[in-house]
């Protein structure tokens, strides 16, 4: 009988370290747990989702002119950021400007997670995985607080509410506003620690990619929101300096449907409209939006933009043409003539006119035809910055960068007043309007309790 | 007090030589000690004696001289009957005989096992029935006691040869030993609730599937017959299931392993029995996937030592074709009339506006008469002739068609002393009810015992099945309710699909086909499933002789493969429509994103497992405490993997080119609409792997008490980030009262009665969650890299569900067994039970899995089940089963703003329907009218969205309340059964119109269309609110689910009707040993329904399930 239990025994501790063994190796499969670097490489390229930005911020910006007969088509949620509206998404399931970065982020998230825990010799992946995520943190951070907070301004920003930015994986944290300075910080420690991280240059073929000079780039953008415009003009310089390559213009095919190459070498960092706003994407391209025709008048007749970014149908009603990305879609990523037009403002700011004068035209003269280019000229900085601020909504048109620029140059009481006209009625957008924030959706302040935005 | 004589032991050497000594002995009626007295006293021969003798022994007259003292103690011994002597040398060894006998049943065969308890001893019977107590002769008073047997108290007063007992068969109610997959479970010993069905029973209810067999046979199993309306609802439930976002399904054990796989693999005719284990103290054992409940299928088995048999079944079933007309819908005259109405209000005006949006051909002929290009007569004449026509006759001739199915099934089975075996092969073969359909099932069984020596067994097992369908035709819509699909030549006519006709008319330069044409479009889609299921086991049976303790090795692994291959032919309407859909319009010509040609869905599936088990069993009995004890592990390992492609551009079944799924692509008939090509792709392998430790122990005291404990340790994969999350213990113990084995126990109605209880936990598991972040591959981007993207967080405090549940049972019998009554009462406490929860949008993820909500429920089964005879050769019998289950939802967190009336909320049940509150129709405009608050209100809004206090519980879905009955009757030769079952307590949401179904030809309308609010007044005979454009979607969506569709949804109905014909029975000799003719009639129809509204409260938004007639033989050789 003794024989009988030391057998079984035997059997059952075999059994239980057998079982054992592969039990905390092995967890559900293709569903996979992402723990190789090539699996982080993955979430990072998933530029379906990492590459959406900007939607209510075009839409509520001043470059787009939906017609009478289109606003029927437009969803509730656009009709309302369109038209100013108080409530813009009463009870909507699913906000897009806020779901999505929110989505990117939690993919950044869960890559700086994962990857310190990896082993792995190939060092150099490993860090300029960890910097792509950083970036596409705060690139989506950003993206969020030019929404969902009011306008950096340092004499209240640490007290102002700023937006919820996680920083880990766990879905028990508890979610808060974290003031405004903070969030800005987080941005800016996340894009120091890119560049420190990231392959210095862009890869061509790889335009989702980020790289330390699309940090660069995006710092200065950060700087330029945050009116610290010495150190936007230094990340501009440490960008510039790295990677400087425009376009001439002249040299691409005005009559084409698509003039913008597919590899487009000012792109630092690919990304597009978010998908969801039919009518300002395919829409614009068959007329059912429009670029408001004063911004379109504005172009000089000599200015090549007028012919590659717009074509105009039967009714000589400006439509766009194609994203600066050479592809279907709305280009909403960074580019470099955004930092010349930076660097240029820049200067401007710091009262250097000539200088402020001289990278507005290095930008200019790639965008005019040639020979037919006057370089522009500015008795003092306050003309300059005017010249710099019309050419830049001229060339960023419809990059999404339009609604900061309004919501910055309001705080500096430039004034300006948006206006629509719209089934019979005016509806006003007067300057630093709390209009200016877009409230959180109801389901996040229901779930969470957060602060709501005053609007 | 015993004294004891022991005198002469010395003597011993010198007195061998004395053993032929001769003696003279003379005595009247002398006491047989005053004899021996005598003899030690005369001829010193020493004696044992033990004072009670005394009382067994007879007095003894013997007149003899000089004759050998052997003969002499022989004659003196020969008549006492309880005492016999050895004579050694001169020492006489006086002892209590040997009693021994032989017991047997009612039909003289020998019973082994046979418990035989005297006032000293208590043996056992061997295999030829006979028992032996050594120097037993003092027992006078036997109690014989069997588990199948009725026990028996015998008295004998002294024999000389050996005992014949014969012992009566116990009814069916106490014969039940069952296996619970660990052990075999003697009723007497069960502190549990169960159910059993036996192979009658499974065979009664010929040509269904499981669940059906399994309904109104088994106490407590709840059949869900609108499972698919409802999230998560198994087809059907042990005691009502208790759970709400994992699992939801009962155990199912086969062989004594759970069965990973589709049970539609095993052939029912295969089973001997099945057992529906409903409380913790079986199910403990199963560990973390009984929550549910666990159902055994014992399968058929050979017998050692039974001549060889041979089984033929073969039936042959025919069902009605589905009834068309049972579906609530507007005829075409009506959906004309409604299309008009809506025309005129300008419901199509804005789908007129575009170029292509899809209209009917009604509104199409109305929208040119207003437009002057058709006249009026002329379209009071196409008017005329739509409505005319009737669509669902076409759909009905070129779908539907009487469904048949033959089946056959033979077995073999028998055994010598060393091998037993069975072998059995079935073969279905028929089509369902859509024309062109067929399908085919091949089963193989077999499974051999041998007696490898005294203390092993092996057991192999092997079961096959391979099965093949093809799926029948389908429509890709069903069109309008006047849309012809076949014109009196039997040309196929088109139906409108997707865009409109007049837009595919415009374009047809470019896109050539955009025709739908039901007629050639059913047969150019062909789905067949290839499917087959393999599985072997092995076990290995030790019982070493005399050993308590025994040991069993089982291993088995299970594969089951199905291919799905879904071809839609180049010409389908499906195929030429993506293709159309995704062809781009550029200055440099046509862009086809999809390539031209059929398109092939293919589905791989697998699923293998593989279970070990091994364990040691221990039994013994000391007096009158028996105990078994059973330890041991188990380990599963179950992996998964599923392949779905889909192939473009198919042409004679070659694949065609890659079709990039990932980039938005415009639509062609609509321009500012991208879509993406309908990928098909999809790869997902999942493995799973338990280790589970278990000890079940049973003591029985007396036969009187049993109390039994089991437990078990599992460990998953699935969980186990935290480590006091990986393994959980599952427990339970349980006690049962055998109240007829008390002395005191008289009731002549109830000669049998048993109390029990238990209580114990329940574990569940839901596979789809896991505590890690998982991510999904197989997609690229735009740049062509290889993506992925996260699917789920990661929650390392995930754990097992767990139900703790109180079960109460009491069992009664009457005489001969002949009615049996089971109660049984339960309390489920089920907490840490998996529920979705909303989270903040921050975390990246809208919703996740975890262990957030509880729920409590309680219930009863009521069992009655009775035989008698009514004359000489009428027999009848009926078994009534009633159940009552219940749960509520005691934790959960409500975390949607939004109201939606099908809903989980805290104190109703899971299965709640909630609906809002009506207030009528607005008298003057025919609008609803419900309540914000308490205040009446037609602000649909504020009623949808404010909040939830708006909702009123309407009733669970799913029934309180089940109830069957079955009658059976055997006059002669015949016999007769029948089915009624009852679901009572439950509520349905009635279907009714939707004006904008009509409008976006979702549906053939509602009939009460016809009823709807038309003027004053009629918001006095109807609740149907006003046709109103434009369409309020809220009013819409209030109506919809407004308390005004709640129905009662209770029914009975007669389920089945089976008559039997016995030609031959029972015969021992001769070729057939039985043989009987069946037809059985399933789904004669409703009896009762306690609702007005049209549709059958079982199949909600489909047809009653078609009458059905299945002819048959079954015989044994």
């Amino acid at each position: 009988m003794m024989g009988d239990y030391r057998v079984t025994l035997w059997l059952c501790a075999l059994l239980a370290l057998v079982s054992c063994n592969k039990l905390n190796q092995i967890h559900t499969n293709a569903v996979e747990v992402p723990h190789t670097l090539a699996a982080i490489q993955q979430l990072l390229d998933n530029h379906q989702l990492l590459g959406q930005s900007h939607g209510l911020a075009i839409l509520s910006a001043d470059e787009v002119i939906i017609p009478g007969p289109s606003l029927y088509l437009l969803q509730p949620r656009e009709r309302n950021a369109y038209l100013w509206e108080k409530d813009i998404y009463p009870r909507e399931d699913a906000v897009p400007d806020w779901d999505i970065p929110y989505q990117q982020i939690r993919c950044a998230n869960a890559a700086l997670n994962i990857l310190p825990q990896l082993k792995t010799d190939n060092r150099a992946l490993r860090t300029s995985l960890e910097g792509a995520a950083c970036f596409t943190r705060a690139h989506a951070c950003y993206n969020l607080v030019q929404l969902f907070a009011k306008p950096y301004d340092s004499a209240e920003a640490c007290c102002v509410p700023g937006i919820p930015v996680p920083q880990e994986t766990s879905i028990h944290t508890p979610v808060r506003r974290l003031p405004l300075q903070e969030v800005y910080a987080c941005i800016i420690e996340d894009l120091h620690r890119a560049a420190r991280l990231l392959p210095p240059l862009p890869q061509m073929l790889y335009p989702n990619r980020p790289s330390a000079v699309a940090a660069y780039a995006l710092l200065s953008r950060v700087y330029l929101g945050m009116r610290q415009y010495e150190k936007a003009a230094a990340f501009a310089d440490s960008c510039l300096l790295r990677y400087d390559t425009l376009i001439d213009f002249n040299t691409l095919d005005t009559t084409a449907k698509q003039p913008f190459p597919a590899g487009n070498p000012e792109v630092l960092y690919q990304s597009e409209m978010l998908n969801n706003y039919y009518l300002l994407g395919i829409g614009m391209q068959i007329g059912l939006s429009q670029i408001d025709s004063v911004l379109y008048r504005s172009y000089a007749p000599d200015d090549l933009r007028r012919v590659l970014f717009y074509k105009t149908n039967e009714q000589e009603q400006p439509q766009l043409k194609s994203s600066y990305s050479g592809n279907n879609f709305h280009f909403t990523g960074i580019a470099l003539d955004e930092l010349y037009l930076i660097r240029a403002e820049c200067y401007a700011r710091a009262n250097n006119t000539a200088a402020a004068m001289e990278w507005l035209n290095k930008l200019l003269i790639k965008r005019y035809r040639q020979n037919y280019f006057v370089p522009m000229e500015a008795h003092d900085p306050e003309e300059a910055l005017q010249l710099i601020l019309a050419e830049r909504s001229k060339e960023l048109v419809l990059r999404g960068l339009r609604w900061a620029d309004l919501r910055r140059l309001n705080i500096e009481n430039f004034g300006i007043t948006l206006r629509r006209f719209a089934e019979g009625k005016e509806y006003i957008l007067p300057p630093n309007s709390t209009r200016y924030v877009m409230p959180i959706p109801d389901y996040e302040i229901w779930l969470t309790g957060m602060e709501q935005n005053q609007r | 007090m015993k004294r004891f004589f022991f005198t002469g032991i010395c003597f011993f050497l010198f007195t061998v030589l004395r053993a032929q000594v001769k003696v003279s002995l003379h005595y009247k009626e002398e006491s047989l000690h005053t004899i021996l007295e005598d003899l030690l006293f005369r001829y010193q021969l020493t004696f044992f004696w033990s004072d009670d003798y005394a009382k067994h022994a007879q007095p003894v007259s013997i007149d003899a001289d000089n004759i050998p003292i052997k003969k002499a103690l022989s004659m003196i011994f020969s008549r006492q009957p309880f005492l016999t002597f050895s004579l050694d040398g001169n020492y006489i060894d006086v002892q209590p005989r040997d009693l021994y006998g032989v017991i047997t049943n009612e039909e003289r065969e020998k019973l082994p096992g046979v418990t035989v308890r005297g006032i000293k001893h208590t043996v056992v019977s061997d295999s030829a029935g006979r028992f032996f107590i050594e120097k037993g002769a003092f027992d006078t008073v036997l109690h014989f006691s069997h588990v199948n047997m009725e026990p028996l108290t015998f008295r004998h007063n002294g024999v000389f040869t050996e005992l014949y007992v014969m012992l009566k068969t116990k009814s069916v109610y106490m014969q039940e030993a069952v296996t619970t997959g660990y052990r075999d479970l003697e009723k007497v010993n069960a502190t549990g609730s169960y159910a059993v069905m036996d192979r009658l029973a499974i065979e009664r209810r010929a040509a269904t599937p499981l669940i059906s067999r399994m309904e109104g046979s088994l106490s407590g199993l709840l059949v869900t017959r609108n499972a698919n309306k409802y999230p998560n609802q198994p087809l059907f439930s042990i005691r009502g299931g208790s759970t709400i976002a994992a699992n939801p399904h009962p155990l199912l054990v086969f062989d004594d392993l759970p069965y990973t796989g589709d049970h539609t693999y095993i052939h029912l005719l295969d089973i001997e029995s099945i057992i529906a284990f409903k409380d913790a103290a079986a199910t403990a054992l199963y560990g973390p996937a009984s929550g549910n409940g666990v159902v055994v299928m014992n399968n058929k088995k050979g017998k050692y030592g039974e001549p060889m048999r041979f089984g033929v079944f073969t039936g042959f079933t025919w069902s009605a074709s589905p009834d068309l007309d049972d579906l609530p819908q507007l005829s075409a005259p009506d959906f004309i009339k409604a299309e008009q109405l809506l025309f005129s209000l300008g419901a199509y005006d804005e789908l007129l506006a575009s170029r292509y949006k899809l209209v009917s051909p009604v509104v199409e002929t109305l929208d040119s008469n207003r437009r002057g290009l058709l006249s009026n007569t002329e379209k009071d004449a196409r008017l005329a002739a739509y409505a005319k026509q009737d669509a669902g006759k076409d759909i009905r001739r070129i779908l539907y068609q009487p469904a048949l199915l033959s089946q056959s099934h033979f077995s073999v089975s028998g055994g010598s002393d060393r091998i037993a075996y069975y072998f059995s092969i079935g073969w279905d073969a028929g089509r369902d009810s859509r024309v062109g359909s067929q399908r085919n099932r091949l089963t193989i069984n077999g499974r051999v015992s041998c007696r490898a020596n005294k203390w092993l067994e092996l057991t192999g097992m092997a079961n096959m099945a391979f099965a093949n369908t093809v799926q029948g035709r389908s429509l890709f819509t069903n069109g309008t309710p006047y849309t012809k699909v076949v014109d009196g030549a039997g040309n196929a006519l088109a139906v409108p699909a997707i865009v409109r006709n007049s837009y595919k008319d415009s374009v047809r330069d470019i896109f050539p086909d955009w025709a739908y044409k039901p007629l050639e479009d059913v047969d150019l889609r062909t789905i067949t499933l290839r499917a087959s299921s393999i599985r072997a086991s092995f076990t290995a049976n030790i019982h070493p002789v005399k050993s308590k303790l025994t040991a069993q090795i089982k291993l088995a692994i299970h594969q089951e493969t199905g291919i799905l291959r879904d071809l839609y032919d180049g010409k389908a309407f499906y195929a030429r429509a993506l293709y159309n859909t995704f062809t781009e319009i550029q200055p440099g010509g046509m862009v086809h994103h999809v390539p031209a040609g059929g398109i092939l869905d293919y589905r791989t599936s697998n699923v293998a497992a593989q279970t070990g088990r091994v364990q040691l069993r221990y039994r013994n009995t000391w007096n009158k405490l028996s105990v078994s004890l059973l330890g041991g592990a188990e380990m599963r390992v179950i992996s998964t993997d599923t392949t779905a492609v889909r192939f473009y551009g198919v042409h004679d079944g070659a694949p065609g080119s890659a079709v990039d799924e990932q980039t938005p692509r415009p639509i062609s008939y609509n321009p500012i609409q991208y879509g993406l090509i309908p990928g098909g792709h999809d790869q997902l392998t999942t493995f799973h792997c338990n280790i589970s430790w278990y000890l079940d122990v049973e003591c029985s005291f007396n036969k009187r008490f049993v109390l039994s404990a089991s437990s078990r340790w599992d460990q998953s994969n699935l969980f186990g980030m935290n480590a006091n999350r990986s393994g959980i213990p599952l427990w339970s113990t349980g006690i049962a009262w055998n109240m007829d084995y008390e002395r005191w126990y008289r009731f002549p109605l109830f000669p049998y009665c048993k109390l029990r209880a238990n209580f114990g936990y329940n574990g569940n598991v839901d596979y789809s969650v896991t505590p890690y972040a998982t991510s999904s591959a197989g997609f690229h981007n735009q740049y062509g890299s290889p993506a992925r993207v996260l699917v789920t967080p990661s929650n390392p405090d995930l754990r097992w569900e767990k139900a703790g549940i109180w079960s109460f049972g009491a069992d009664l019998g009457t005489s001969k067994g002949r009615w049996t009554f089971s109660l049984e009462y339960y309390i489920r406490r089920s907490s840490d039970l998996i529920a979705e929860r909303f989270v903040s949008r921050t975390t990246g993820f809208t919703s996740y899995k975890g262990n957030y909500a509880k729920l409590s429920g309680h219930g009863a089964d009521i069992s009655i089940k009775g035989d008698g005879n009514l004359g000489k050769k009428t027999l009848f019998g009926c078994h009534f089963l009633f159940g009552y289950h219940s749960n509520r939802v005691t934790h959960y967190e409500e975390t949607s703003q939004l109201t939606s009336a099908q809903r989980i909320k805290k104190g109703y049940p899971v299965t709640s329907l909630f609906s809002f509150a009506w207030a009528g129709l607005d008298y003057t405009n025919g609008d609803p009218v419900g309540y914000a608050g308490n205040v009446p209100s037609k602000n649909y809004y504020a009623i949808l969205y404010s909040t939830n206090d708006n909702l009123i519980f309407s009733g669970s879905y799913v029934p309180r309340f089940t109830a069957s009955f079955q009658p059976a009757v055997r006059i002669s030769r015949l016999e007769l059964s029948l089915l009624f079952t009852a679901r009572l307590g439950h509520v349905f949401r009635r279907s009714t119109i939707s004006y904008s179904d009509i409008q976006n030809l979702n549906s053939w309308g509602h009939p009460d269309f016809k009823k709807r609010w038309e003027r004053p007044g009629d918001e006095l005979k109807s609740d149907v609110p006003s046709l109103q454009y434009p369409f309020n979607p809220y009013r819409e969506t209030f109506y919809l689910f407004s308390q005004v569709l709640m129905e009662k949804a209770d029914n009975i109905r007669m389920q089945d009707v089976r008559l039997d014909y016995i030609v031959i029975e029972g015969k021992a000799k001769g070729s057939v040993k039985s043989l009987s003719l069946f037809v059985y009639i399933n789904n004669p129809g409703i009896l009762w329904k306690s609702t007005d509204a049209m549709e059958d409260p079982d199949y909600l938004g489909d047809m009653s399930p078609p009458l059905s007639i299945t002819a048959g033989l079954k015989a044994e050789l």
